[in-house]
């Protein structure tokens, strides 16, 4: 097993998490923050513990500032385990591994038809990713602010 | 001071009473011309009204915050007023307040309004536009999901979520 291709269920992933709509004191995470918002994109992007420490993250995430819609910005991550998210047979980790960004890695949804969920402005997310994000903002171990 | 008999005095008290919580406060510090058993009669009518009023509070803050998080919102991702509406209407539509006890509301990155509610081990998310909305109901623990899209003409739909998480509350208990 080659580390840097494959990802681990043992592994802690951090998920970064935009504010002000991202998180709310009571009920914690929104299910937006599993959003594919990109068009063509096919996995939500997060970075492996393995290769970043958070404060790295942090780093990266102020400097891809396409993270963000308008008006957002980092407000803290969102820790989770990958076994934990691989329990759900829709959901995968996978690695992202370049060079220049060790540590990158997405989590890939599954969709009963196969076909690759394009948001739509106004338009809410169709039910199966729904499902998906719902599960994986309530497998969330832990929440960091910045 | 003057005695004032208890039934006369309770009943235009207790009609402003049902009113709100508000009318109901005002009644009691006018009733304190009134005897010391009107004040107690209306004192449990107040106490029974202020129950009634935590009973609504759930509905009425999540509401609240809806408004709010929509304002906040930047003019690209502020859902539509129709899907702000729609987002009140369906909690609104909640049959019982205790499945709003631990309940959130975000505005999405997509100009939708997303609902949260957690019930007991069971969470829900409630995505709604301007026209639609979409919801899915988790057990992290048993992968048990539930899932559901509709209008908000389709209030059969709206019902359907209510008592799938309704369901889950029963079972949790």
């Amino acid at each position: 097993m080659d580390s840097r291709y494959d990802v681990s269920d043992e592994e802690q992933i951090f998920r970064l998490i935009s504010s002000p709509n991202g998180y709310n004191e009571v009920t914690g995470l929104s299910a937006d923050n599993f959003m594919l918002f990109k068009d063509n994109e096919s996995y939500v992007s997060v970075e492996r513990a393995l290769f970043c420490i958070l404060d790295e993250a942090f780093v990266n995430g102020e400097r891809i500032r396409n993270w963000f819609t308008v008006g957002e910005s980092l407000w803290g991550a969102a820790i989770l385990n990958v076994g934990k998210v691989r329990k759900h047979p829709s959901l995968d980790v996978v690695s992202k591994y370049t060079e220049s960004h060790p540590g990158h890695a997405g989590i890939q949804m599954y969709l009963n038809n196969g076909l690759p969920y394009r948001f739509k402005k106004g338009k809410p997310t169709p039910m199966h990713i729904l499902a998906l994000q719902t599960y994986l903002v309530s497998i969330v171990e832990q929440i960091r602010k910045r | 001071m003057e005695e004032v008999d208890v039934a006369m005095a309770s009943e235009p008290a207790a009609t402003h009473l049902r009113a709100s919580a508000f009318d109901g406060l005002l009644a009691y510090i006018t009733a304190q011309h009134a005897s010391a058993a009107t004040r107690w009669e209306l004192g449990n009518r107040l106490l029974r009204d202020a129950e009634h009023d935590m009973r609504v509070r759930p509905a009425f803050e999540l509401t609240l915050q809806i408004k709010e998080v929509c304002g906040h919102a930047t003019p690209q991702e502020r859902p539509s007023l129709d899907a702000i509406e729609n987002a009140i209407s369906f909690v609104n539509a909640c049959p019982s307040d205790s499945l709003l006890i631990k309940a959130g509301a975000y505005c999405s990155n997509h100009a939708t309004v997303m609902l949260k509610l957690i019930v007991n081990n069971t969470v829900a998310s409630v995505d709604i536009g301007s026209d639609s909305f979409s919801y899915a109901i988790v057990n992290p623990d048993t992968l048990n999901t539930e899932m559901g899209e509709g209008t908000m003409e389709e209030q059969d739909v709206v019902r359907q979520f209510y008592n799938l998480l309704n369901q889950q509350q029963q079972d949790g208990q």
